[in-house]
């Protein structure tokens, strides 16, 4: 068996850190969102349901079986598995661990440097006197990595591959040195900021600082409950993914942090600590900023409008700005203060996706962590330069879908069989209560057996075959029409529309309206067609020619312009790909590695 | 602000609060990790 020689310095340490694992951009980018979209105050009945029901028991999971797996000197997903169940198969679904730990950290470390550099750029006053339009803008050209106006050449390249080198320094330190540390400094510093922001957003008042409304009409209309929702399983579905994400379950991580306890160390109290500090985080804090601040600028409407584009929308284009309201000083310290709580969140999140990995090295090669982490390093560099260099054709969301979510889902669901149905209820309630400072509920067990993995596969299944338009009346049995974002639809390219060969001469309307303008923006062209309330403006190279004129009335599948075509679905499949032989790789892996831990038990 | 959104928002942050708050101080005034080897 292999030596487990790290451990935890200190029990804060520990639940600061899982609870850093769990705190991630999520929490104040996300749930605001969920919430505005599901029904309001409404949607904290399926929230805190789903939070008692699927994100408390998995907790108690992937802590005991963490522990479990660490006491055979196992700290990675796959051999922590193995040790729970000899089948070959349960390793290989630990491997989800690791792969989906790759992805999400590959495009996460990203966005993270988005928030690393957006406190740079919040202190050095960059956004001082922007309108929303111009910030909209810089974000654009942020993104944007070969035409970067911001001053710094390949800007977004540079903060990525600073904030890369931080996490891999971070995770070389160790447990205690490194992940522990980074935690007692991150989080109580993340908490700090989130109040600051929470009373300015409670104290806006109208009429001050170009405050149109006070900050308590953005309170009301995110509690405000719209009982209806309640009947739409759009929105439980909603909610239990919600809860899902934001507890970082079927990640394996918490797994690996837990697997650094000793056998008879509490699991249930600091379980169940770790998910309420993560809910205090969301709903106290999270739920506090973007959406009060945002309406008391904005109005409802507009901030409606604004949510549709997502967390990321409301806090790149539009926070900063709303920022600069309260003149350059506290604005400053506000869009530092706002970042940098994003960074703190993000940072800790990903230092715990590189240490199942750095284990799995360890367990299954004998490597030393500084080694490890070179390798995690490296490994998310190559996959996260396409989601940098690809962003806007789709690539991200492909790693966002099927490594945290897809994944995610599969690996939690074969966690809960397997804690409760093959190796029993009763022998993992006794786990999680080994060394316990604390009982858990006993209706907990009933629900660990019945409710959690059901509901897990009810919302697989609810997902794989997803109605048009997440419209559930129109299940039945004669069929029904899949929604694009249904697992079968998005394997299927449903929805992909006329576009759909990989590289062709012709670039075909996407939507149905006339071409409103034919323009340059920052280096690039674009035509832009409106119609049936849609605008979409399509980008095309210098080198293609457009087929329309400005005035034109076209038709979904009109050609727009002609040329080298490139289109999405060519970096989409090739995101595919990748990703598939990620999994193949780290299937050969965790072959390789099992092959060296049973020459290794033999010869002991 | 409206009462039934000021009455949820009250009781659900109430709970999460208190919660966190009880749940920490079990922690810190729990017995000391036990003194075990890493052998098992």
């Amino acid at each position: 068996m292999a030596q487990n020689t790290e451990r935890w310095g200190s029990r804060l340490g520990l639940i600061l850190a899982m609870a850093g694992n769990a705190v991630g951009l999520g929490n104040f980018l996300r749930f605001p969102i969920q919430a505005v979209q599901n029904g309001g105050g409404a949607f904290i009945i399926p929230y805190i349901v789903s939070f008692v029901l699927l994100g408390l028991p998995l907790l108690l999971v992937e802590w005991s079986t963490g522990r479990y797996g660490g006491s055979f000197g196992f700290n990675s997903p796959p051999y922590i598995m193995k040790t729970m169940n000899k089948r070959r198969l349960w390793k290989y679904i630990g491997g989800l661990g690791l792969f989906s730990n790759f992805v999400i950290a590959a495009y996460y470390c990203y966005i993270e440097s988005w928030t690393m550099s957006y406190v740079y750029h919040s202190i050095i006053g960059t956004f001082r006197g922007m309108t929303e339009g111009q910030v909209s803008a810089f974000f654009d050209s942020y993104l944007d990595v070969s035409t970067s106006t911001t001053g710094i050449s390949y800007e977004a390249l540079i903060f990525y591959i600073l904030c890369l080198v931080l996490n891999i320094w971070i995770l070389s330190r160790g447990l205690q040195k490194g992940i522990e540390k980074l935690s007692k400094i991150c989080m109580p510093l993340l908490i700090v900021f989130g109040l600051f922001l929470v009373v300015k957003a409670f104290t806006i008042k109208a009429g001050t600082d170009g405050a149109v409304y006070d900050g308590m009409v953005g309170f009301n209309f995110l509690w405000t409950p719209q009982f209806d929702s309640l009947k739409d399983p759009k929105v439980w579905l909603a909610a239990a993914g919600q809860i899902f994400f934001t507890l970082s379950l079927g990640m394996g991580c918490i797994q690996c942090y837990a697997s650094y306890l000793r056998k008879n160390d509490d699991i249930a109290l600091n379980a169940m600590t770790t998910g309420f500090t993560n809910e205090f985080c969301e709903v106290i804090i999270g739920s506090s900023i973007i959406i009060p601040i945002s309406i008391g600028y904005f109005g409802i409407d507009k901030v409606v409008e604004l949510v549709g584009l997502g967390g990321f929308g409301l806090g790149f284009r539009s926070m900063p700005f709303l920022f600069g309201q309260w003149g350059n000083v506290i604005g400053a310290i506000a869009g530092a203060a706002f970042f940098g709580l994003l960074f703190f969140a993000g940072i800790t999140s990903t230092v715990a996706m590189g240490s199942p990995i750095v284990a799995f090295l360890k367990d299954g090669f004998g490597w030393e962590r500084k080694k490890s982490t070179l390798f995690f390093g490296l490994i998310i560099f190559i996959l996260g330069l396409p989601t940098v260099l690809f962003f806007q054709k789709g690539v991200f969301d492909q790693y966002d879908y099927w490594g945290g979510t897809v994944s995610l889902f599969i690996f939690a669901m074969f966690e809960a069989i397997l804690f409760s149905w093959v190796i029993g209820v009763d022998k993992g309630w006794a786990m999680i209560h080994q060394g316990a400072d604390i009982r858990v509920p006993k209706i907990f067990k009933f629900i660990l057996k019945y409710i959690t993995p059901v509901m897990l596969i009810v919302i697989f299944l609810a997902a794989l075959v997803k109605p048009k338009g997440d419209d559930w009346s129109l299940i039945s049995i004669k069929g029904w029409e899949l929604d694009d974002a249904s697992i079968v639809g998005e394997l299927t390219h449903k929805g992909i529309g006329p576009n759909s060969q990989w590289i062709t001469d012709k670039f075909y309307a996407e939507n149905a309206g006339t071409v409103d303008s034919i323009y340059s923006h920052n280096g690039r062209n674009y035509i832009c067609v409106s119609g049936g309330g849609q605008v979409r403006n399509y980008a095309f190279a210098h080198s293609d020619v457009p087929q329309v004129e400005v005035g034109q009335k076209v038709a979904a599948g009109d050609v727009l312009y002609s040329g080298r075509v490139i289109n999405d679905v060519f970096y989409v499949d090739m995101s595919r790909i990748l990703l598939v032989l990620l999994l193949l790789i780290i299937c050969v892996m965790i072959w390789k590695g099992n092959k060296n831990i049973e020459r290794k038990e033999a010869r002991l | 602000m409206n009462t039934s959104a000021l009455v949820i928002m009250i009781t659900v942050q109430l709970f999460i609060v208190v919660m966190t708050v009880y749940l920490f101080t079990r922690m810190l005034k729990a017995k000391p990790d036990k003194d075990i080897t890493d052998d098992e």
